[in-house]
């Protein structure tokens, strides 16, 4: 048969160009407004939910106020408490350190003077027998060092005196507290 | 010309639809879709604020009933009592006078260093302040006599578990003698600033590990 004569249409139609165009332009505004349409509902749910916590709020607030004084008490313990817990944190320990300095003492000697601040302790010790003192010094202030002490940093000994009639020997010392 | 533009909507008619599809895109688009973008950034960051700030009154709320709970009009005037509002000269100097009595000493001399009385703004100035402290302090010096030197320093230390809460500065003793120089600390309160909080956090266990500290001084 000739093929001038076959009448059946082909198989794939071929589209316009025009008609090709239209199908794309109408799925592009289906997209576009189906995008648009999505964040217009989410939009609302938001906006919803924003109203619903802010009513949320509203009524937390309320309860809190009904007894206004609840809360001024509640805020005065709290900040006394937080202020108690600065000043108990950041106060001197002056007791410790006079544990430590005295803890270097011979016990035979006399502490006839004790002063104590935030940066040193001066001592007056007196005893009748000169080898405490020797003892102190040879050994006893050997233990600073050896113990590497966290509260003394220096030991100086600002005098020594004897009294000749009724010999009593008087060392005054100076150790520098550590900050 | 007219000729010419309307044989060539004749002829192109059929471009008209989809033109026009583009053109509405193109505008909900620029319209709608991208402002909204903007504004749902917006809203979400409300929201997200919002429920934070529900999450913190929430909290405010548990914690108010919390710390109300407990004593709290006995837990204030314990409070008070450790760090008082105001240079309670009185109360320090029976306090003074109760410790060492407790050591065995007698005071001998009791000096206040009033410093500033009264300030219109009822702010904490540098002049009330120690040099590097916080809080403003009532400074005292106390004279005792004693028979032994332990007890001179077993009475700053029990001056430290003692309340109103006090800092010893200086101690200085002298065959049975001691002269101290203490701080008492004190601030005033503000309960106007206090009560326009919002907020109200819970006690740390640091704050409630001070409460315990200042009950046990209390009852010594």
């Amino acid at each position: 048969m000739r093929s001038s004569i076959n009448l059946a249409s082909p198989l794939v139609a071929e589209h316009h160009p025009v008609e090709k165009l239209l199908v794309v332009s109408v799925c592009v505004f289906v997209g576009v407004f189906v995008v648009a349409g999505s964040m217009l509902g989410y939009l609302v749910y938001v906006r919803n939910e924003v109203s619903k916590v802010a009513a949320q709020e509203t009524s937390v607030i309320r309860q809190i106020n009904q007894n206004p004084q609840q809360k001024v008490d509640a805020l005065i313990l709290k900040e006394r408490l937080n202020d108690i817990t600065k000043i108990l944190s950041s106060r001197g320990d002056i007791n410790s350190k006079i544990t430590s300095v005295v803890g270097l003492l011979p016990r035979s000697v006399d502490i006839s003077a004790f002063t104590i601040d935030d940066k040193a302790v001066t001592v007056e010790l007196s005893s009748s027998d000169l080898s405490v003192f020797d003892g102190l010094l040879e050994s006893d202030v050997q233990k600073l060092q050896s113990q590497k002490s966290d509260t003394v940093s220096k030991m100086t000994v600002d005098s020594f005196q004897v009294q000749a009639e009724d010999p009593r020997y008087t060392m005054r010392a100076v150790f520098d507290l550590k900050p | 010309m007219e000729f010419g533009n309307a044989d060539f909507l004749k002829n192109n008619k059929r471009l008209i639809g989809p033109a026009v599809l583009f053109i509405l895109s193109i505008f909900i688009l620029l319209r709608v879709v991208i402002p909204m973008i903007s504004s749902i950034g917006q809203e979400r960051s409300k929201l997200a604020e919002s429920k934070a700030r529900l999450e913190k009154l929430n909290s405010s709320q548990n914690a108010i009933q919390e710390i109300n709970a407990n004593n709290i009009t006995q837990n204030i005037n314990l409070a008070n009592k450790a760090f008082p509002m105001n240079k309670e000269i009185i109360q320090i100097y029976t306090t003074v006078v109760d410790v060492a009595a407790q050591n065995g000493l007698q005071v001998e001399s009791f000096s206040v260093k009033v410093g500033q009385v009264y300030n219109k703004d009822g702010a904490v100035t540098a002049a009330k302040t120690k040099e590097g402290g916080e809080f403003p302090t009532l400074d005292i010096s106390v004279g005792v006599s004693a028979s032994d030197t332990n007890s001179l320093f077993e009475f700053s230390n029990n001056l430290m578990k003692a309340l109103p809460l006090a800092n010893v500065n200086r101690l200085s003793t002298t065959e049975g003698n001691g002269e101290y120089d203490l701080s008492f600390y004190y601030k005033p309160i503000n309960t106007s600033i206090l009560s326009q909080q919002e907020f109200v956090t819970p006690l740390t266990e640091t704050e409630k590990q001070s409460l315990k500290t200042i009950e046990e001084f209390d009852q010594n």
